[in-house]
């Protein structure tokens, strides 16, 4: 028996010393092995970036609005919420997205999170896929309000350390950078070495992205919309093709509402937009004739609770562009002001929480096309 | 958990009882016991939903509908396994072919050990319930052989099966946007994806029985290189085809008879067998198929003709040998289409497909670049499963020739191989079963 331990173990030697290699890029980068609980609670700035744990921001979003005194507002939907920023309200705000995949989760989302920290409006995001019939999401497991909580993975699997020394190897990371001081807190490998991540606000950066998007860099993984559009041509990875809606859908974001109500939280949903190449190829396309039925569908059931509904799946918004597009179906901040600036020009309730000339103060003075604030 | 444990009591007690009794018709009474209770859960659990719904379509074909719907049931772990392992013991014990355990703790762990628990092999009490008794000591070479296995069995499944099935996932969930060659290459994914699968557990399986002193029943024999489908069958999840071979196919009769009976058993033996995989019409047609496939080879009596490994002693096959291989495989092959699909409807329209002008077209799928590189994983796998054929399992004595540093360099490779080349993590397939 010892001398089968023992040379199993001689055995062993080599893989595992391969395998402290990513295990320390991972701990020291604070991708793994490391807790987020305390930063969140504090006020400290941070950037919270994962490249390979990625689920692990549901769980940041749950404690962000766990732990921290109540918001006015939140934003509230996939990660097309996310540039929705703090400076762009005079209440209280904070992004809670990319929490939610289906209609199905924005009910126990809510449910999930104690009820004296609920805002008194929630801006919400109505991605298209959500609602075509041919999309999968709905048929997973209805999510339980512990979902987010749960979340959180303290551990690396294989599958992250196979990634990791890939990416390693790959030298898409290099070991310095992981290892590099910084003056700010910055968690996980994509803050480190890319700047990309979320902020305090719940919203999140680009980071080193932006600065390619600034130079037209061919090395984006979206350039020119290439990659979304691949996606719409084999109507794949949320462009499945379809042409009915899921009426399953629909019902399920009438219990949130109502479940809203109830609470007293005004909801204020939208359709996020597409670069117009995007919107053009999937009007094209003829397979996704759900998309054009949205509207007609959903309207009336937020109208109903007496709810606003906004349309910006057509980018043509004053002031607005494909140039200020992150990617096919990601608008930069530039275009998230630009939709509150429409909405409260055309009498939304979100007067509540901004003003025009708060919003228009802040375009004045922006970072770059994609960037309206320098923090 | 109080499942298994009501079935391991019930089985325990039945046993006993059969030893003790003298008189035939009241032994065949408690054995019917068994077998009812045994079989009651099964079907309950994995069949109920099924009937309820094929009985409710059949009614309102008819113009009545009725109105009461399935049950929320979640299907216990390994329950088609556990429940033939030890409906094995009772049989056994009736035929007086065993003599019944007095040692509960050894019959628990028998019914419920834990490598081959939910997913097999069927493990017969006569092999595996002697072993409980003994006193174990470590065997060094036994250990070494039980890890080598299991290596071999993690790179089947993560390499081979996980690698696969992104691929055969990708094509079959979007079959209708893809042509006959795209869907017949799903299938080939499928083919090595299920085989990877599931022989790949039966390997981690047997290495670890082995790790603690235990030998479990050969699951897999290289079932791909069969020359006949008849072969096939016998290399092919052996510990499931021999238990209904000797449970249900020969007290049927068996290959004995007129011609009547043998097409009779035939199909009741495939048909039972696709029925066990799964609640689903995919699954009996499945088996249908094979008995279509095998039938000519019993009624011709050529259902033994390829006992040995094919290409015995030799490297190559002959033409005649590597035509049988590939037509045969062709059938597997085109089964799996059936068994891999989610509906009848789903199936026919694959084949459909695969029978029409877009067969001429070039593949194209999202991740074609993974499939290639999966294709050259198989080919490796295949390469060595080949070299290896005539063992218990390819890698068993592979490389034993090889000065010790080169047999340990290629352990490296196969670990590497598996860390760098793994697929997506994905359940074992045979856990639903």
């Amino acid at each position: 028996m010892k001398k089968f331990i023992v040379r199993l173990v001689v055995f062993l030697l080599l893989p595992a010393l391969l395998m402290s290699v990513p295990l320390a890029a991972l701990y020291f980068s604070g991708e793994c092995l490391t807790k987020i609980d305390d930063q969140i609670a504090a006020n400290n700035k941070y950037l919270i970036g994962y490249a390979y744990q990625e689920s692990n921001y549901k769980y940041l979003k749950w404690k962000g609005l766990e732990s921290k005194p109540r918001k006015d507002i939140w934003a509230l939907g996939s990660s097309r919420v996310l540039q929705f920023r703090e400076g762009m309200f005079s209440s209280s705000f904070y992004n809670a997205g990319f929490t939610i995949e289906s209609i199905g989760d924005f009910k126990p989302f809510l449910e999930g999170i104690n009820s004296s920290k609920y805002p008194k409006t929630i801006i919400i995001s109505l991605d298209q896929w959500m609602f075509n019939a041919n999309w999968d999401a709905l048929e997973k497991p209805q999510k339980s309000k512990e979902f987010w909580k749960n979340s959180f993975d303290f551990l690396p699997t294989m599958g992250i350390l196979k990634m990791t020394l890939k990416d390693i190897f790959k030298r898409k990371y290099s070991i310095s950078a992981v290892f590099q001081h910084h003056e700010s807190i910055k968690i996980g490998l994509q803050a480190r070495v890319n700047d990309r991540g979320f902020r305090n606000d719940g919203s999140m950066t680009e980071g080193n992205d932006i600065q390619k998007l600034l130079k037209n860099d061919p090395s984006l993984e979206d350039y020119g919309f290439r990659n979304t559009l691949n996606r719409i041509e084999l109507g794949t990875s949320r462009f499945e093709t379809g042409d009915t809606l899921n009426t399953k859908s629909l019902v399920l974001l009438d219990e949130f509402l109502t479940f809203c109500v109830k609470n007293n939280i005004e909801v204020i949903a939208f359709l996020p937009p597409f670069a117009e190449p995007v919107d053009k190829a999937l009007q094209t396309s003829g397979k996704h004739g759900y998309i054009s039925n949205i509207e007609n569908a959903v309207k009336p059931i937020l109208n109903n609770h007496g709810l606003e509904f906004w349309n910006f799946q057509h980018l043509d918004l004053p002031g607005t562009s494909d140039l200020d597009m992150i990617d096919g179906f990601h608008g930069g901040e530039l275009v998230h002001a630009n939709m509150l600036i429409y909405m409260l020009e055309h009498g939304s309730t979100i007067q509540k929480h901004t003003q025009v000339s708060l919003l228009r103060h802040a375009l004045n003075q922006q970072k770059n096309t994609f960037e309206v604030f320098s923090y | 958990m109080s499942l298994i444990l009501f079935s391991t009591l019930v089985d325990f007690i039945i046993a006993s009882l059969l030893d003790k009794e003298e008189n035939q018709a009241r032994r065949r009474l408690i054995l019917w016991i068994s077998i009812t209770i045994n079989l009651g859960f099964l079907g309950f659990f994995k069949y109920f939903n099924f009937f309820i719904t094929n009985f409710k379509s059949a009614f309102s074909f008819f113009g009545s509908q009725l109105d009461f719907g399935g049950l929320e049931i979640v299907l216990p772990v390994g329950i088609s396994f556990y429940s033939f392992q030890t409906l094995s013991y009772t049989i056994d014990v009736y035929r007086r072919k065993l003599a019944p355990t007095h040692d509960f703790i050894a019959f628990s762990a028998f019914v419920s050990f834990f490598p081959q628990l939910v997913a097999g092999p069927i493990e017969r009490a006569s092999n595996l319930l002697p072993q409980f008794y003994k006193k174990r000591q470590f065997d060094y070479s036994h250990a070494v052989g039980g890890l080598r296995q299991v290596l071999w069995g993690l790179f089947k499944k993560i390499v081979i099966a996980d690698n696969c099935s992104e691929v055969a996932n990708q094509i079959f969930n979007h079959s209708d946007q893809y042509g006959g060659s795209t869907i017949l290459l799903g299938a080939l994914f499928f083919t090595f994806q299920i085989y990877g699968d599931f022989s790949g557990y039966s390997d981690i399986a047997l290495g670890t029985s082995r790790l603690f002193g235990f030998s479990l029943m050969r699951n897999f024999a290289f079932p791909y290189f069969s020359r006949d489908i008849a072969e096939f069958w016998r290399r092919w999840h052996i510990s499931l085809s021999t238990w209904f071979r000797d449970y249900l196919y020969i007290p049927l009769g068996g290959s004995q008879g007129n011609m009547v009976s043998k097409i009779r058993n035939t199909f009741i033996i495939f048909l039972v067998s696709g029925f066990w995989h799964g609640a689903n019409w995919t699954f009996l047609f499945w088996g249908l198929l094979n008995a279509i496939y095998f039938l000519p080879l019993l009624l011709a009596n050529r259902n033994r003709t390829n006992l040995h490994p094919v290409a015995e002693g030799r490297v190559f096959p002959s033409i005649k040998e590597l035509f049988q291989m590939l037509s045969t495989f062709g059938m597997v092959v085109f089964a799996w289409i059936f068994f891999r699909a989610s509906s009848l409807d789903h199936a026919l329209q694959c084949v459909k497909k695969i029978f029409s002008m877009s067969m001429f077209s070039l593949p194209r799928f999202e991740g074609l670049s993974h499939g290639i590189l999966t294709l050259g994983l198989i080919a490796f796998f295949m390469l060595l499963e080949w070299l290896g054929r005539e063992r218990q399992y390819a890698l068993s004595h592979f490389g034993f020739r090889w000065p010790k540093v080169l047999r340990y360099g290629f352990y490296y490779l196969l670990l590497f191989t598996i860390f760098w080349f793994g697929g997506k993590e994905q359940e074992f397939i045979y856990f639903q079963f």
